[in-house]
């Protein structure tokens, strides 16, 4: 999105700093999900649990792609259209927790309840923390000025 | 997210897309090589093309550390750069800090004060600035700190917070990328600006989306030091143009309009335009082979 294209320069780098997200996401599942049946190892829910994060992938690529092969000028009027972003963006999540639940229900054993509950909790968890490093400032703002804090 | 084979052959198709993906990390890394741009002198002064309002990862909504956003101006082929995170100055002190050990673009340290009605640049601060003091409290504490004080984004909302305090400005941002959203929202911009002497400011409000410098500002400045900036922009030196119209000092407008290359990235050589293009249609078929890779149910 920044140089259309892609470096090693700008690659590395972002790999390690984003590293913290998937990291979270882990470290939330491995608190929310301690009770797995003896047939899930903890790797192998790792590794089916981040498989739902695909619709996400595909909406961060296609605006990459949109800011890669497209002037500027021209993707900005209709990236920022709210509803273009966060209704994309909302699709994209609400697949994501689709596949999670039934991720928990068939492969964990989980009760709807149970899985409905393990699922908020997880991404109270793990979004709660990766919201705050990357807008922390300016979010406290917001909230602070709506509550009159 | 490893797995077993899918593909039947002895290429698989993970294969394919680490090889696509190789492919486009090494044209894409090819054709980075800095551009090289002499020194551009207008009038009696030195011209820098400077990008003012530039947020860093993290805290900011940004995607790159300060250091990258410093190494990556050099490539856009600008002089200049204020590094200006939500609330709090330490991403433009690290980035003044790798300046001053690497070189480059010039890096001045500031702060986007990300208030609830109105969004103000500090630019040549050290210490944060709270986001709850009133325009002109901030902006005579931006100057008690040796700074310099812009309008970030004066859309119409915000006129009305800005009106006790818009006569204590230095500046105030005419061009930037809100500007594309709507020619409503472009003629906001210049209708803030026009209504009193103020420096013009172009600026990216880059936040990881679109090229650093996709607008940027043209400094005239005695010397190019953060000091020399910054006394630029209280004297009002500087002109900002789109292609079509500009802004700025009406005696150093027609100076920078005979030399419209000033205000874009430097030109690609074509050998590094293929790359680029290689580069771009090999990652997104990787990355999008990989999503899709991920995506196969039977691999669940």
């Amino acid at each position: 999105m920044t140089s259309g294209r892609i470096t090693f320069r700008l690659v590395a780098p972002a790999m390690v700093y984003w590293s913290f997200v998937p990291l979270v996401q882990i470290a939330s599942l491995a608190i929310v999900c301690r009770n797995r049946p003896p047939e899930m190892p903890f790797r192998r829910t790792v590794d089916l649990f981040l498989r739902s994060n695909w619709p996400l992938l595909l909406w961060l690529l296609l605006f990459s792609a949109a800011w890669a092969c497209f002037p500027a000028a021209s993707v900005i009027p209709w990236w920022s259209y709210r509803s273009v972003q966060f209704g994309s963006a909302g699709v994209a999540l609400a697949i994501t927790a689709r596949l999670d639940y039934r991720f928990l229900r068939r492969d964990l054993k989980r009760t709807p309840r149970d899985a409905v509950l393990q699922l908020v909790a997880q991404r109270l968890l793990s979004w709660t923390p990766i919201l705050l490093i990357f807008v922390a400032p300016a979010a406290w703002e917001v909230v602070a000025s709506e509550l009159g804090l | 997210m490893g797995g077993g084979r899918v593909g039947t052959g002895p290429v698989t198709r993970e294969l394919i897309c680490a090889a696509l993906l190789l492919v486009a990390i090494v044209a894409g890394t090819a054709s980075d090589t800095p551009v090289s741009k002499p020194p551009v002198t207008l009038g009696g002064y030195r011209v820098l093309a400077a990008d003012f309002h530039v947020h860093p990862f993290p805290l900011s909504s940004g995607t790159l550390a300060p250091w990258d956003i410093a190494v990556e101006a050099r490539r856009q082929g600008l002089d200049a750069l204020a590094i200006t995170p939500h609330n709090q100055t330490w991403g433009g002190r690290a980035g003044a800090w790798f300046w001053r050990r690497f070189g480059g673009p010039i890096v001045i340290p500031g702060e986007e004060i990300h208030g609830p009605h109105f969004h103000l640049i500090g630019l040549g601060i050290q210490q944060t600035i709270s986001w709850r003091l009133p325009a002109d409290e901030a902006i005579d504490e931006v100057h008690r700190q040796g700074g310099v004080a812009i309008a970030a984004h004066p859309t119409t909302p915000s006129w009305r917070y800005w009106e006790p305090a818009a006569g204590r400005l230095d500046g105030a941002e005419v061009l930037q990328p809100i500007a594309y959203v709507a020619p409503g929202v472009a003629l906001e911009l210049q209708k803030f600006f026009e209504r009193r002497p103020l420096a013009a400011i172009g600026s990216s409000d880059y936040h990881g989306f679109g090229p650093l410098g996709l607008c940027r500002t043209l400094v005239f400045v005695r010397e190019a030091t953060p000091e020399g900036i910054l006394e630029a922009l209280r004297a009002h030196r500087t002109v900002v143009f789109d292609g079509k119209r500009a802004w700025g000092d009406p005696a150093l407008v027609p100076l920078a309009l005979e030399h419209p290359e000033l205000a874009v990235p430097p030109p690609l050589a074509p050998r590094a335009r293929a790359l680029i293009l290689l580069s771009r249609v090999c990652g997104l078929s990787g990355l999008l082979g990989l999503v899709i890779l991920v995506a196969t149910p039977d691999r669940r």
